[in-house]
């Protein structure tokens, strides 16, 4: 499962955070139709609370990056 | 390396660096090799995570959040940001009678464009007159009020707390100039009600020249002094909204930034006030030393708190003269204006000062024998 950050010091914020937080995770960089570049965090479980995570330390992130949408949340 | 130099012009750049900070020049020149941001290789993932391990550390080490630690070419390039960033048509500005160039050019320039006007606050010794001062200074169409933490000719620290606390009730964005305070008063936005900090990396952080930050608490947004590439949302045509992207156009300096991490780990590990108490007792060493001659001037405030930078003259021997005489003894020390003509204004000094400014890597000795030198220096003046 993929994360996607809109810029890479979210990324890298988000990695530290879930880390932390004993979620392995490996960060890298992708492209999205619609959207271009993105940052990613690649996580293998804890999807659920990762996001959690993200919500409540108020790390902005992509949802629905891997189809066409660019909804940003958590602002 | 000529190691019979000894530097005293440390408030210009810090000479020598920490063996950390030259290692990691080296380091970042064998493994940094990628573009941060860039790519999502091998070579651009590690450059990218030095990156965001400096911003991290410069965030903590600021009271910042790691978003809003923007990566600068110098403290020039970071005031330059802030105050075009912020300032609007229309928008009034604070300044001080004690600062640099890189504020009073481009406040100038912004004038002249008709685009701001600005208002000079008096600097006294007093901070609460210096406080009063800038408070009466501001009117109903002020923006932002710009000044130095402390002075690159007197070393006066001046009263940024007090000053947090007017902008503050008046919604007024405080930017600072922190270029001689930085690394040794451990300036903080929170603790000092800063919106944004200025600074930069080749003076008391102990990174290499090329390098500055601004830093900010994101109260005040900041428009982008350039756009351009930043890695990410590269399919738009207009520039990411979103910290730090929007103020990091351009390929990062990443051997400067590596070099950053390391000052920063060196400070942090040493503290600004073990620093400062050092570089403290180099001062009063050259200020009891100095004192007996009676054909010195020294212009440091009696009653403030300062910085350690005391500015000097010999009689009325031009500045230049005396560094020169000094250089061909070995002791660098910077004369003239030091980018300040209206501290100099201030200050009446005509042909400007000399400046004396230790760091961490001057020792006593250093002190003493630069000392005995300015004793030999004689009036009216020596062939060179």
């Amino acid at each position: 499962m993929t994360l996607y950050f809109r810029s890479h010091t979210a990324a890298m914020k988000a990695s530290a955070l879930l880390s932390e937080n004993n979620i392995p995770n490996k960060t890298g960089k992708s492209t999205v139709r619609n959207l271009g570049c993105v940052y990613t965090a690649e996580i293998r479980n804890d999807f659920e609370k990762a996001q959690t995570l993200l919500r409540e330390n108020g790390i902005n992130y992509i949802s629905g990056a891997g189809g066409m949408r660019y909804e940003h949340k958590s602002d | 390396m000529n190691t019979n130099l000894i530097n005293f012009d440390n408030a210009a750049t810090t000479f020598p660096k920490p063996p950390e900070v030259r290692n990691s020049v080296i380091y970042a020149m064998n493994n940094y090799g990628g573009s941060s941001g860039r790519g999502g290789h091998i070579l651009a993932a590690r450059t990218s995570e030095m990156v965001f391990r400096t911003r991290r550390a410069a965030a903590e080490f600021f009271g910042a959040d790691t978003e809003n630690v923007i990566f600068c070419s110098s403290c020039t390039h970071a005031l330059n940001t802030a105050i075009k960033g912020v300032l609007r048509p229309g928008d009034h500005v604070v300044t001080s009678s004690l600062e640099h160039n890189s504020v009073i050019r481009p406040l100038t320039e912004l004038q002249q464009r008709g685009l701001i006007s600005f208002s000079v606050a008096k600097v006294y010794e007093d901070d609460e007159k210096t406080a009063e001062s800038f408070r009466n200074s501001i009117n109903s169409r002020t923006k932002a009020v710009v000044c130095t933490a402390a002075s690159n000719v007197t070393g006066q620290i001046l009263p940024l707390k007090l000053i947090s606390g007017i902008c503050i009730s008046k919604n007024i964005c405080l930017i600072a100039d922190g270029a001689q305070a930085c690394g040794v008063i451990p300036l903080n936005l929170k603790d000092y009600g800063i919106n944004i900090l200025c600074t930069s990396g080749h003076k008391g952080l102990y990174g290499i020249t090329g390098t500055g930050l601004l830093v900010t608490d994101g109260k005040f947004s900041i428009h982008p002094l350039m756009q351009g590439g930043t890695g990410s949302g590269s399919l738009e045509p207009v520039q990411p909204e979103y910290m730090p992207d929007s103020l990091e156009s351009g390929t990062l300096n990443t051997c400067g930034i590596a070099s950053l991490e390391a000052g920063i780990g060196f400070i942090s590990k040493m503290t600004t006030e073990k620093i400062k108490q050092y570089e403290d007792r180099l001062v009063d060493i050259f200020l009891s030393e100095t004192e007996k001659y009676t054909n010195i001037i020294l212009y440091r405030p009696v009653h403030s708190a300062c910085v350690p930078i005391v500015s000097f003259n010999i009689a009325d021997i031009p500045s230049d003269k005396t560094a020169e005489i000094l250089s061909s003894r070995g002791f660098c020390l910077r004369a003239g204006f030091h980018c300040s003509a209206m501290a100099h204004r201030t200050l009446g000094t005509e042909t400007g000062t000399v400046r004396f400014a230790p760091s961490v890597f001057n020792s006593e000795a250093d002190v003493k024998k630069l000392c005995q030198e300015i004793k030999k220096i004689k009036y009216p003046i020596e062939k060179i």
